[in-house]
């Protein structure tokens, strides 16, 4: 299984690139085919909370991100239309330590400069 | 005498399973046998202790070979001393340098999680735990000749527990980025000064995530993950059951990003109120999942009784909430003394008033949303939903606020994901059985389950004839119902066959369906429920989407049509 992010400039874009990935029953339900384990829609991040007064009511709308977000854990090989987002090891979300460890090897693989891959020399306490 | 059991072609009564399959004890050459898939490895269950039960890992490459891999400064290794177990597998580890002699791995992780080791005092009577990042390199002392904790820096918690014969497990539990796990010797605490040729003695290092140490695994060349892994199916005894069932529950997210850390949180004080004061991995009583990783907060809203005199915790995810969309926040929480009172709020405006008891209980709120931004509160707020106690000291566990992950709603509580440092999703349990022998004519269906979900349409089993396209589906509806669809061919539409009521979550369904030409007959908790004589499925070849939040006890196929009496007889509970 490989777990990779996804961002895309809004839902409708994600929508475009989910037909790939969608199949439809007999009676018109949708749903995953077998090359995806789990989507998760992050959606649109919160970039800061929405504020509420004392009764509760919103005070200030919550900041969103423009980006759409999505995660991934493909059966196998990702589909090859899907460019990933290589967000720093794990991001936000995840689909269990074991696959956060697949997705961390593959970012330094693909990152191989990063930072995160080229941690400093330990220091001598 | 013959027993119906004796006449079913196939019987699955959870019981055994493995890593992507579920054992049927009839047949019993394996044609029976289903298939399990899940994939994720974040899912938990209760288990026949009642205890809640996760995957565990160890995280670190050779956990007890520490020629290899681990680098060493200023140390040398022996293997073959005697271990705490009795074996022979611990180490001697030397100093060969009068500072700094210690043995590493590097390893990055990031999430809280727990890095352990036993040790034992030889002519050192120190082990220091260092872990290496996140600017603070959270590390503690042990004093391996009286079995206390020294210093320590950084750290959610330390912990030194004697397994006996001299030896310690030790262990410091962190929430940092950290790109290097060490053990030192030392002479004294807070120092990492040594006598050349003074040596301890350490076996079995371990790193997990968590706020505890768990059991021991042993690790070679990768990391290994034991317990309810990706595809293992999930025996549950939820609810003090003595038999388990298999659940199969539908694929969900919990928004939190810490579900047990809850210094995570963010505090919220205002008015008379005072910062909640809390202590991590308490002593004072077992968690839900029987170790000591519960949190002990203690609240105080002081004498105020105004809107503004409160003493919270609360979580701000990054996950942006769809207004309309059923939300379910829960978490376990028990009481000091009882009686206790306190607060909750997520996907609304709105409070939810809690009360304890001195039992650990799962506190469960579904509401919709109509908020873009989920911000979880929880602890004491006078003058929303009348006076609370000014002062309250209660445990808590587990948080967990739910959706599907796909833009769907969850409108009933599901199983614990645990969250140690990022927001996790737990996928759909599937079972099927693809390659079922042909029952045609005349043949009856059993299911018996414990009802799980609760407000919420779910297909729950779907059998279906490959050569015609006939189809037999079972509901569990919104409506607490349940309802059977069925079709004689592809190009025939679905009808429904009967509905049923259903009771309430956590009781027991048992229903029967017996076919013959020209007839069809539903059965549920010991009744004829409906019958029909029209678009009779004839065969059936496979079961797919075997699924949702159920708790399957038994299912039988028989390749007869049970007369009346036997179907009652078969579902009366």
């Amino acid at each position: 299984m490989k777990f990779r992010k996804y961002t895309y400039p809004n839902a409708e874009a994600w929508e475009t690139q989910k037909a790939l990935i969608v199949q439809t029953d007999e009676e018109g339900n949708e749903s995953y085919n077998q090359s995806v384990v789990m989507v998760v829609e992050l959606g649109h991040l919160v970039e800061t909370p929405a504020v509420l007064d004392e009764e509760g009511e919103v005070v200030t709308e919550a900041v969103l991100s423009t980006d759409y977000c999505v995660d991934i854990l493909w059966r196998n090989e990702p589909h090859a239309d899907f460019v990933p987002t290589w967000v720093k090891p794990v991001g936000i979300h995840t689909f269990g330590s074991k696959h956060a460890a697949e997705y961390a090897k593959a970012y330094c693989e693909a990152n191989p400069d990063a930072e995160y891959c080229n941690p400093p020399a330990p220091e001598e306490l | 005498m013959a027993t119906l059991f004796d006449s079913a072609s196939l019987a699955l009564i959870p019981s055994g399973v493995k890593d992507g399959k579920v054992y049927s004890i009839k047949p019993t050459d394996g044609s029976g046998d289903f298939t399990f898939s899940r994939g994720t490895d974040t899912a938990t269950r209760v288990n026949s202790s009642g205890l809640i039960e996760k995957e565990r890992s160890n995280e670190l490459l050779q956990s007890n070979t520490f020629d290899t891999t681990w680098t060493n400064s200023n140390t040398t290794e022996t293997s073959g001393q005697t271990g705490y177990d009795g074996s022979s597998d611990a180490w001697l580890l030397t100093a060969t340098g009068s500072t700094s002699a210690q043995i590493d791995q590097a390893k990055s992780f990031s999430s809280v999680h727990t890095f352990s080791v036993y040790a034992k005092a030889n002519t050192s009577n120190f082990v220091e735990l260092v872990t290496i990042g996140g600017g603070t390199n959270p590390r503690a002392w042990f004093n391996l000749s009286t079995g206390s904790v020294g210093t320590s820096y950084s750290t959610i918690d330390t912990n030194i527990e004697s397994v006996g014969s001299g030896w310690y497990r030790c262990s410091i539990t962190l929430n940092e980025n950290i790109t290097n796990y060490r053990i030192y010797i030392a002479d004294a605490d807070d120092s990492v000064a040594v006598t050349i040729g003074n040596s301890i003695y350490i076996q079995d290092a371990m790193l997990n995530e968590g706020l505890v140490a768990q059991p021991y695994i042993e690790t070679t060349t990768a990391a290994v993950y034991e317990g309810i892994t990706d595809n293992l199916p999930r025996l549950d005894y939820s609810g003090g059951a003595s038999c388990p069932s298999l659940l199969l529950e539908p694929k969900r997210r919990n928004l939190f990003t810490h579900s047990e850390y809850f210094d995570g949180w963010t505090p919220s004080i205002n008015g008379t109120g005072s910062a909640p004061v809390l202590v991590a991995n308490t002593s004072d009583t077992l968690s839900p999942e029987g170790v000591n990783n519960a949190y002990k907060i203690t609240l105080d809203a002081g004498a105020g009784t105004s809107l503004s005199d409160q003493s919270m915790i609360g979580s701000n995810g990054y996950g942006s909430l769809t207004i309309g969309n059923k939300y379910t926040f829960s978490i376990w929480m028990k009481g000091a003394v009882g009686g206790e009172e306190l607060l909750s709020r997520s996907v609304t405006g709105a409070y939810t008033k809690h009360t304890l008891t001195t039992e650990w209980k799962r506190f469960e709120v579904t509401e919709t949303a109509s908020i873009t931004s989920f911000n979880t509160s929880l602890g004491l707020r006078q003058a929303i939903l009348g006076t609370l106690n000014s002062n309250i000291t209660f445990y808590a566990y587990g948080a967990q606020l739910e959706d599907d992950g796909a833009g769907g709603s969850a409108s009933y509580v599901s199983s614990y994901i645990p969250c140690m440092g990022t927001s996790a999703s737990r996928a759909g349990d599937a079972i099927d059985l693809s390659t079922l022998p042909t029952l045609e004519n005349n043949f009856s269906l059993h299911f018996k389950f414990i009802v799980k979900s609760d407000g919420v349409s779910e297909r729950l089993y779907f059998y279906s004839d490959s050569v015609t396209g006939g189809q037999i589906q079972f509901f569990v509806l919104d409506s607490r119902k349940t309802r059977m669809f069925h079709k004689g061919l592809s190009s025939e539409s679905t009808t429904s066959l009967t509905d049923n009521n259903i009771t309430a979550v956590g009781d027991t369904y048992n229903f029967v369906l017996t076919i013959a030409p020209n007839s069809i007959k539903f059965f549920a908790n010991g009744a004829l429920i409906g019958e029909n004589t029209i678009k009779v499925p004839t065969a059936i070849d496979s079961i797919l989407d075997f699924e949702n939040s159920q708790g399957l006890l038994m299912h039988g196929l028989y390749p007869t049509t049970l007369t009346d009496a036997e179907a009652i007889a078969l579902t009366t509970l």
